[in-house]
């Protein structure tokens, strides 16, 4: 190139600044749409990568179904590409909030792999502190500072241990289903708030599974490892990170990274191959023992059994001797005891004889001795009296009179006491007085012995008062004897009764003792049985789960399934497919509107090419300045693009994907090879749409050149002929002449219309449609909008739930609905929502499965049905196997029946309740699909709440909605990228066809206007053109845009879901309107060239 | 009187009539031999002057007729021409073969010559050349009686000539650098194909400033496309410096003009962004040794002009520029296409002075142009009617261009 061609491209540029700026804009807008959306990609999984690096994500996880021991971890170690492993201790949560549950994934803190990042305040050190994931923290309403109770373990898997009461087994508890005994205490102190590298992604959809109602992990917390009890451990741990020198510093997404990774997952895999079949070997011994020790005991038992029953056998008869024994001893012993008891009684009536003498003369006796006794005593007293008398006369206390008297008087009285005894024994009784005291009282003791000398009669004898006494005396010693004899009879016979009673209590004692021994033995033997009847049964699943102990192998997951890389990486490829149909759209469009302005510049620079291929320039010369020309604008576009959507186009789109990531915003990506690919690729395109706009021109010679433009070449054609033509109106004749022969203009218009039309169009209908596949998901398929999920191991939860959302006024119907993973054709997993109906009547009135193959849905057939996005994106096929990972190691071969409309954005598979039982085992309803009218969800949980197993219900239509929405808003801005695009095409591409095609008429124009047409009717006389073109742009444009819209939905659709492509009417309007409203601006602006027009300006060459 | 005697008595009277009006003996013999060619009906004629300098070689000066005599020369005694010189007795060729005669073929191609009719011609001094007739009406053989009425009028025309009367310097061409030869050009539109060109044969001499001259539409431009290497002939042969371009392809063309030729187109062709100077720049380039752009734009006078840019320059000027530009590259031959066409009078003597300039500086100029008048700069100059060479001048006394007049 010379210095002046240089300086005339220059000058060419300068004076063609607006094609050249068209060129060099659409270039720029290609490239910047493209390489920013394409980067964005790049950059979003850079972003993901440092936060990998920081929190030194790991390479790989290892998970076994019978847990990793410590041994395992240090062959981990020293595998071959193994830099760090560390283990992770798990456990699943419940903390209540504010009336609501939350499923809580406590992980163990990363010590040198997943380290958690602190957003705030300090990773936990102590067992009784715990760092809040960030997401969870702002969902929960949990700040740094806050102290949280956990409810207890959401994990109830059991797995009874056949020495579980037994108590003598050391056998670790690594299933205990208790939940606090995972960890030493229930309380902690938020001490941080964090983010983590292994849970990039902000969806809580990413956190994993939990084995709560609904599955779900609703929030993420750290403690330190110390925090877990370690004897719940015991067994191994649930999860290894590993982590990988060779993988250090390369990207996660990039190929390097997978092949690298998985040469280092192979070898860790291998030694899963040897550890795994050891393991279970290990497992499978112990377990077996556990078997054999088992059926031992239990033979053992049964042997006692048999022989404390023999010894009861045995026990009892000798009991029943020994009683026989003692009762007949007793019988006896009572006998003697009897007769004894008569000849007691004799002697007692002998003795009752000789009392009744002995009281006879007693009492004889006693009243002689009374007699005796009053008339001493009345001797006495009359002697005091007289004594007491005297004293008082003496003291001269009473005169002689009264002494005289008293004596008198009392002497009558005492004469009158001892009368009745003196007539008794014949005396005669003096009066007594004061005289004759003295006399008296001797007279008495005269009569005393008068007295004596009476006889008296005792035991039909006379006899005298001293014999009397004498007989007393002997019978008193008769009956004293004979007492004696009597009382030690009656001794002997009381202790001998005391004797019988002893012996009969004896014999009951021993009764009894034998008895309970008997009884005590049969307990034991009783008891025995029934530990027998107990531990058969566990024996029995003991061996049921020996015969069934699985070999699994570990499960070694890369970074591949890590939820949040797997979303990055969903973005990518929602961006890349983006990207490509944009940039597909942008060149196109690009290489239009190059090919046009190059057209326009060429056609007005026809006579410059002609000179200055006359003055000897070769074609390559001319078409280099073209080129560079092109060239020029395409690379200056091409930075200027770059710089676009490296800063704008990366902007916004990183600005939105950042909002779903953790790691929050992040800077934008530059990579050389796409920018000069994507450069390259507009340059050689725009520099061959350059070439072929010139081509034609270069290829005349340079007189024609220089004649100008050859007009174009009127002709009879075919229709001519017809009768129709002739009453055609002269300007329709001249539309069709002027269409027909300047095929170019009228291609490129009708191109450049059908472009805006196009992309308005395809613009509209991808907005349009995403949020359609919303809406015919719960207009024709759901007939449900809220899901409510029970925890289907309490008895009758379903039921309750359902009964209480039937009274809400909700039509219900009760499923079991679980994520499962599935392994797809291309090696990956993805996860797959199985739904099984328990009643399919109700099933079939919430879920309208609308087939689009394999027939109708029968859920009575043996296999699935799944939705079709799994079809589309997986390439699978009616009659194909789904493998299905049953979670508990188990997989499942599921032959596809069918594809049903589905247009949520994951994978769902439905299948009969007979067919999955078949193939997955038992199962029961956790879920009750309700469609509920007016009623809020939130009064419906609060209602709900009461009832014991309820979970949790979720407002499924609207949770959806915001799903929805975040695709709409990534489509919201390619709608506005298109109809900014649609905009400059016709203003590009229009316009210069306008312009090019007025100034071509420009001669036909001055001589119509000269022979006296009005400014008004030469402007018709172009536009009549350019409308009938401009109809047929449109209808072109409307049928591409609305294919055009169907790719750009599809391409934005993620592998989980396949959006509705239809026609939109509002787009089809839109198109039209809008595309013929730009083609009218352009139209008129062109036609501002018509008044300017120099009528002389026919006469110049 | 029968009637073709009365027709040769008109022509004869013609005859005397253009000779008496004629200024100079070379233009009595030029347009006598015009109005005898015109009036009797023969195909062609030439008029040949023994060049004295060199042993009376006999050159053509003037002749009618699509041929290009300009390099033909007969010795005396050589060819049918130089035996007429010798002998100075008319010479008739009726039953004419010529395939026997293969120097006369020759010169005439593009004319086949069945009959012809010499006649000398001298004054008192001395023979000075011959007239030449070629084939009667209709490109007929001459009859007897044809033949004696060329010869008449020759000898007529001859008596014309003054004694003493010196002919002008006999005109050395300098050498072929281009040749046509049969060249045609058709122009297909459609069904209709328009034959502009119907057999040219033209050489164009180093050194030569030849104007072509024709009506409006004759092909003039067409022809000087061709001589250009911008257009190709449909049939014929075209050379350049013994290099066969007929059948050349685009490239080589270009190759052709890039190295060899200058155009001055009439409505200029500057580049509307470039400036004066600028504009011969990116034309020096394309040469390994052009002229200084500022000494080019010096030549025609436009030193002063050279940042303008051409919107801000008269039409004289531009069309001064494009010459300068044509100049630039030091080519061989400058072709212009009606260059003063666009132009008022004072402006184009201005320009034609600056082409004057120009030839004078050793290029071979051919120039197009309907200018009856421009015609007296010319070294040679050649009439066309209807696609064809018609008649060619050698003009042995160039005009100034400021002494033209219009
Ligand atoms: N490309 C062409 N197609 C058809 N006819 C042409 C073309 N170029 C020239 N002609 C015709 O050839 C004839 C000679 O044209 P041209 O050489 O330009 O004449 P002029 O002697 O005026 O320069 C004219 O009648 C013209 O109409
Ligand atoms: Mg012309």
């Amino acid at each position: 190139m010379k210095p002046t061609q240089i300086t005339e491209l220059l000058a060419n540029i300068k004076a063609t600044f607006v094609s050249f700026f068209s060129i060099l804009m659409f270039v720029a807008l290609g490239v910047g749409v493209f390489l920013g959306i394409s980067w964005a990609g790049p950059a979003l999984q850079n972003a993901f990568d440092a936060m990998a690096d920081e929190g030194q994500l790991h390479n790989y996880q290892v998970q076994f179904v019978y847990g990793l021991t410590d041994d395992d971890l240090g062959k981990l170690s020293e595998t071959e590409g193994v830099s760090q492993v560390e283990a992770e201790r798990q456990s699943f949560q419940t903390l209540r909030r504010e009336e609501s549950n939350y499923t809580v994934k406590l992980q163990s803190l990363g010590q040198e792999i997943d380290v958690p990042l602190v957003v705030e305040g300090e990773l936990p050190i102590k067992p009784g502190e715990l760092a809040m994931h960030e997401e969870s923290a702002a969902k929960l309403g949990i700040a740094v500072g806050d102290s949280v109770t956990f409810e207890h373990d959401v994990v109830q898997d059991e797995t009874e241990s056949l020495q579980a009461d037994s108590g003598d087994s050391a056998e670790p508890k690594a299933d205990t289903s208790d939940g606090m005994q995972y960890l030493h205490g229930d309380t902690f102190k938020v001490t941080a708030i964090v983010n983590s590298a292994d849970y990039a992604a902000r969806s809580s959809e990413t956190y994993g599974y939990s084995n709560s109602p609904s599955g779900a992990v609703d929030a993420l917390a750290w403690v330190s490892d110390d925090a877990f009890d370690a004897a719940a451990f015991r067994q191994g741990y649930p999860v290894v990170n590993v982590r990988s020198e060779s993988l250090e510093g390369l990207g996660t997404f990039g190929d390097e990274y997978d092949q690298k990774s998985e040469e280092v997952e192979q070898r860790v895999s291998e030694l899963g191959d040897v550890l795994a079949p050891a393991r279970y070997d290990e497992l499978h011994d112990k377990a077996q023992k556990q078997v054999e020790d088992g059926e031992k005991q239990i033979a053992d038992g049964k042997k006692k059994i048999a022989e404390g029953e023999e010894k009861l056998k045995t026990g009892r008869a000798e009991l029943d001797a020994a009683i026989a024994e003692g009762e007949a001893k007793l019988a006896s012993a009572y006998q003697k005891l009897q007769e004894g008891e008569a000849i007691k009684a004799s002697a007692e009536k002998k003795l009752s004889s000789a009392r009744s003498k002995l009281n006879e003369a007693e009492s004889v006796l006693d009243e002689v001795d009374a007699a005796i006794a009053e008339v001493r005593s009345t001797a006495s007293d009359l002697k005091s009296y007289k004594a007491s008398q005297d004293k008082e006369l003496k003291a001269k206390k009473i005169t002689q009179e009264k002494h005289d008297a008293n004596l008198d008087k009392y002497g009558a009285t005492q004469r009158s006491r001892i009368a009745p005894i003196a007539s008794a024994v014949g005396v005669s009784l003096p009066s007594i007085n004061h005289t004759n005291y003295g006399d008296a009282i001797s007279g008495m003791n005269s009569a005393v012995d008068a007295i004596k000398n009476t006889s008296v009669t005792v035991d039909g004898k006379k006899l005298s008062y001293s014999s009397a006494r004498e007989l007393l005396g002997e019978l008193r010693g008769e009956y004293s004897s004979k007492e004696s004899a009597y009382n030690s009879k009656v001794q002997e016979l009381e202790s001998g009764w005391a004797k019988y009673y002893a012996g009969q209590q004896e014999l009951e004692d021993k009764k009894a003792e034998g008895e309970k021994k008997l009884a005590d033995g049969k307990a034991e033997v009783e008891k025995a049985k029934k530990e027998i009847q107990e531990k058969e049964p566990l024996l029995e699943k003991a061996k049921q789960k020996v015969a069934e102990l699985k070999k699994y192998d570990w499960t070694v997951l890369s970074r591949s399934h890590n939820a949040g890389a797997t979303e990055v990486l969903t973005f990518s490829d929602v961006t890349k497919n983006l990207s490509i149909s944009m940039a597909a759209l942008f060149i196109i469009v690009g290489l239009l509107v190059s090919y046009f302005a190059v057209s326009r510049i060429v056609h007005e620079q026809v006579a410059q090419i002609g000179t200055k291929k006359a003055l000897g320039f070769r074609k390559g010369e001319i078409t280099k300045s073209f080129l560079l020309y092109s060239g020029i604008a395409v690379l200056a576009g091409a930075i200027i693009g770059t710089i676009v959507g490296y800063t704008l186009v990366e902007g916004i789109i990183g600005g939105t994907l950042s909002q779903m990531f953790a790691f929050g915003p992040y800077p934008a990506y530059f990579g050389w090879p796409l920018f000069a690919i994507m450069t390259l690729l507009e340059l050689a395109l725009i520099l061959g749409a350059t070439y072929l706009a010139c081509r034609s021109i270069l290829k005349q010679h340079a007189v024609e050149l220089l004649r100008g433009e050859k007009p174009p070449t009127g002709k009879a054609r075919f229709y001519e002929k017809w009768a129709l033509w002739d009453r055609l109106p002269l300007f329709v004749q001249t539309i069709v002449n002027n269409c027909v022969n300047d095929r170019r203009r009228m291609i490129s218009t009708i191109v450049g219309v059908a472009g805006s039309a196009a992309l308005i169009v395809t613009a509209i209908t991808l907005n349009n449609d995403v949020m359609k596949s919303y809406d015919r998901q719960y207009q024709e398929d759901y007939g449900f909008n809220t899901i409510a999920y029970v925890d289907n191991k309490v008895e009758g939860a379903v039921g309750n739930v359902d009964s209480v959302l039937q009274a809400e006024g909700a039509t219900t119907a009760q499923v079991f609905m679980k994520r499962y993973l599935v392994e797809c054709s291309d090696g990956d997993s993805a996860a797959m929502r199985i739904v099984v109906p328990s009643d399919q009547e109700t099933f079939a009135q919430l879920y309208h499965e609308n087939p689009v193959s394999g027939g109708e849905v029968d859920l009575s057939a043996e296999g699935a049905w799944v939705s079709q996005a799994y079809g589309k994106h997986m390439g699978a096929k009616v009659g194909d196997i789904i493998i299905v990972d049953g979670g508990d190691g188990s997989k499942h071969e599921v032959p596809i029946l069918g594809f049903y409309d589905f247009w949520l954005t994951y994978h769902e598979m439905v299948m009969g309740g007979d067919y999955f039982h078949k193939e997955f085992g038992d199962f029961s309803p956790n879920v009750v699909l309700a469609q509920v009218g007016d009623a809020s969800v939130a009064d419906l949980g609060k209602k709900l709440s009461g009832v014991e197993g309820f979970g949790s219900i979720v407002d499924d239509a609207t949770a959806q909605y915001a799903n929805f929405e975040m695709f709409s808003s990534v489509s919201s801005a390619v709608v506005a990228i298109y109809l900014v695009l649609a905009a400059l095409m016709s203003i590009v591409v229009l316009l210069n066809l306008n312009v090019m095609f007025i100034d071509e008429k420009k001669r036909e124009l001055i001589v119509l206007m000269i022979n006296g047409f009005s400014q008004k009717k030469a402007k018709s006389y172009i536009a009549y053109d350019s409308i009938v073109l401009t109809v047929f742009g449109i209808i072109v444009g409307v049928i591409l845009g609305c294919i055009m819209g169907s790719i750009t939905v599809a391409a934005i659709e993620p592998s989980t879901a396949v959006f509705v492509k239809n026609v939109d009417a509002v787009a089809v309007i839109v198109g039209v309107v809008g595309s013929a409203l730009l083609a009218f601006i352009m139209g008129k602006i062109a036609l501002r060239r018509i008044p300017k027009f120099k009528l002389t300006d026919i006469n110049k060459q | 009187m029968d009637s073709s005697s009365l027709r040769i008595y008109r022509v004869i009277g013609a005859v005397q009539n253009v000779i008496a009006n004629a200024k100079t003996l070379d233009e009595a013999l030029q347009e006598g031999l015009k109005t005898i060619v015109e009036n009797a009906g023969a195909d062609g004629g030439a008029i040949w002057y023994a060049d004295t300098s060199d042993e009376n070689r006999l050159r053509p000066f003037f002749w009618i007729g699509p041929v290009d005599l300009t390099r033909r020369s007969h010795l005396p005694g050589d060819g049918s021409v130089g035996r007429v010189y010798e002998s100075q007795t008319a010479e008739r060729l009726l039953e004419f073969d010529a395939l026997k005669d293969v120097e006369t073929a020759i010169d005439f191609t593009g004319l086949p010559v069945s009959s012809m009719v010499c006649v000398p011609f001298s004054n008192a001094n001395a023979n000075l050349g011959v007239i030449q007739f070629v084939n009667g009406p209709d490109s007929e053989p001459f009859d007897d009686e044809g033949a004696d009425v060329m010869e008449i009028m020759a000898m007529m025309a001859a008596m014309a000539i003054e004694e003493n009367e010196a002919l002008a310097e006999p005109w050395q061409p300098g050498e072929v650098i281009m040749q046509l030869r049969d060249i045609t050009r058709e122009f297909k539109n459609g069904d209709i194909v328009t034959k502009v060109l119907k057999g040219v044969n033209l050489d164009v001499y180093e050194g030569e400033f030849l104007v072509l001259l024709g009506e409006s539409g004759c092909g003039k431009s067409t022809l000087l496309n061709i001589v250009g290497g911008m257009d190709s002939a449909t049939s014929g042969e075209f050379s350049y410096l013994n290099q066969d371009l007929s059948n050349a392809t685009q490239a080589e063309l270009t190759e052709f003009r890039r190295d060899n030729v200058g155009f001055i187109f009439q409505s200029y062709n500057l580049m509307p962004n470039l400036t004066a100077l600028q504009n011969l720049k990116l034309i020096a380039e394309l040469v390994d040794d052009p002229m200084d752009a500022d000494e080019a734009l010096e030549l025609v006078g436009l030193a002063d002009r050279k940042r303008n840019y051409p919107s801000q320059m008269s039409g004289g000027q531009q069309q001064r520029v494009s010459i300068a530009r044509a100049l630039v590259k030091n080519p061989k031959v400058i072709l212009a296409d009606e260059p003063t066409a666009a132009l008022d009078y004072a402006t184009s003597i201005e320009v034609l002075q600056v082409m004057e300039e120009v030839v004078k500086g050793g290029t071979t100029m051919v120039m197009v142009t309907h200018n009856e008048e421009i015609t007296r700069m010319a070294d040679r100059v050649v009439r066309m009617r209807d696609g064809r060479m018609h008649e060619v001048t050698i003009n042995r006394h160039p005009a100034h261009a400021v002494d033209l007049v219009w």
